[in-house]
């Protein structure tokens, strides 16, 4: 994976429940969008991070 | 924002309440940093927790740094368009002076207009000064060149990402935020040199200014802004020098091939917005911490402020205002509009044709453990 998001498609051995899973995707979604982040890359590293977990990701950005 | 996570044990739904309103590249960086290092298998996903925690309250950056940036990009800025020695020492002095006033207020307000109103009337008060005694023969850049490095450069750009990928109303909300905080340094400006008597002139010939002084200034003036963006050190070389040779190709087209400011632009940052894509892949850092510090000394801010004269001055004026007057604000206008139009295509485009060549290109990672990003 590069900073665009973009990677080959792995997952990894994820033993955090869906709470704790769907907790950290919102910190990282946060920090990138409040930090400028281009909204692009933003979503495509949030849904890559939920593949690698073993989650299926839907962000929706306005 | 909205975020819908489904596994095979369920799928929660929440919304995210959060303001794209700040910039700190280091942040992003190890946010990203962690996400591939989860992704590769390096990092336990229940110890990304930790990375979080230690990022999520960032400390500012210090603010004689600041203060000496803020005098660097003001000063490199002014000699961009032009200013004489006197003005860019005069420019220099008045945004140093200016950040450690906006350190100040921020004290006191976390208002996202504030700051930059307050460090706008103080440039536009010594402008005013330079003005009235004629300090020097570019009076107004005094005035201008540190209310240039107040731009929302950054904002105007995501507002044009987003547009570009039809998330208008996102993009259009970047967009109206960037022009609100350019209402408030514009009106911080006149204000400023109102107070001194003085107005700022809508129609000034712009002096060129040689290559020599061109690009070493450029160079300067995207370190200035890498350092407000809190870009991490080791981009920094790089953001100069993509600085450096978008000038170069900018004062090369516009100096022997006549284009204009936009086709200038458009043409700059389309080198600067490839070399920061294939940079930023290279280094594992967020396309923005590279290409965006390195640009954004291009955002018209001059014609921006000189139209937002011309409207005052027309309001003023009313049915006697002269054609010139006319004229020459909706040149500015059309000219800033233009420019940061050209810019936004010119850094995206590259980041899409890169894209769309990723799946060919090899994704492998370059080390990360000794590249990790420190704060400044």
């Amino acid at each position: 994976m590069d900073a665009t998001g973009s990677s080959r498609t792995c997952t990894v051995h994820n033993t955090m429940k869906l709470e704790e899973t769907t907790d950290l995707l919102v910190r990282v979604a946060r920090l990138l969008y409040t930090y400028a982040h281009p909204t692009d890359d933003l979503v495509a590293v949030v849904t890559q991070l939920g593949a690698a977990l073993g989650a299926r990701v839907v962000l929706g950005v306005r | 924002m909205k975020i819908e996570v489904a596994d095979e044990s369920g799928s929660a739904s929440r919304a995210i309440p959060a303001s794209p309103t700040k910039i700190d590249k280091p942040i992003v960086t190890v946010a990203i940093c962690m996400t591939i290092d989860v992704v590769e298998e390096r990092l336990a996903p229940s110890g990304a927790s930790a990375v979080l925690d230690a990022i999520e309250r960032p400390r500012p950056t210090a603010l004689p740094l600041v203060a000496l940036a803020a005098a660097a990009g003001a000063g490199s800025l002014g000699t961009i368009f032009g200013a004489d020695a006197p003005a860019v020492a005069l420019s220099s002095a008045s945004a140093g002076a200016g950040a450690v006033l906006r350190r100040r207020v921020s004290h006191y307000s976390s208002d996202a207009f504030v700051q930059q109103f307050a460090a706008a009337v103080l440039a536009g008060l010594v402008g005013a000064v330079a003005i009235h005694f004629t300090l020097s023969a570019t009076s107004s850049l005094v005035a201008m060149a540190p209310c240039m490095i107040l731009v929302p450069g950054v904002h105007f750009l995501n507002s044009l990402g987003d547009m570009y990928s039809t998330r208008m109303e996102l993009g259009g909300c970047r967009l109206l935020f960037a022009m609100l905080i350019m209402v408030a340094i514009s009106t911080g400006l006149l204000l400023g040199l109102g107070l001194g008597g003085v107005s700022l002139p809508v129609t000034e010939a712009g002096r060129s200014i040689p290559l020599a002084l061109d690009a070493p200034a450029a160079g300067i003036a995207a370190a200035s802004f890498a350092i407000f963006f809190s870009t991490p050190r080791k981009l920094l070389g790089w953001t100069m020098a993509i600085a450096v040779v978008a000038h170069i190709v900018r004062w090369v087209l516009m100096t022997f091939a006549g284009l204009s400011f936009g086709w200038g632009a458009l043409a700059a940052c389309a080198i600067a917005g490839a070399f920061a894509t294939l940079i930023a892949h290279r280094l594992q850092a967020p396309v923005g911490g590279v290409g965006f510090a390195a640009v954004v000394s291009m955002i018209p801010g001059i014609f921006i402020f000189r139209a937002a004269s011309g409207l005052i001055q027309i309001l003023h004026q009313g049915d006697s205002a002269s054609r010139v007057l006319v004229a020459g604000t909706l040149s500015n206008a059309i000219m800033a509009a233009t420019v940061i139009l050209a810019m936004g295509i010119g850094l995206i485009t590259p980041r899409r044709i890169v894209r769309a060549w990723q799946p060919v290109m090899s994704l492998t990672p370059a080390s990360f453990s000794s590249s990790r990003p420190t704060r400044n």
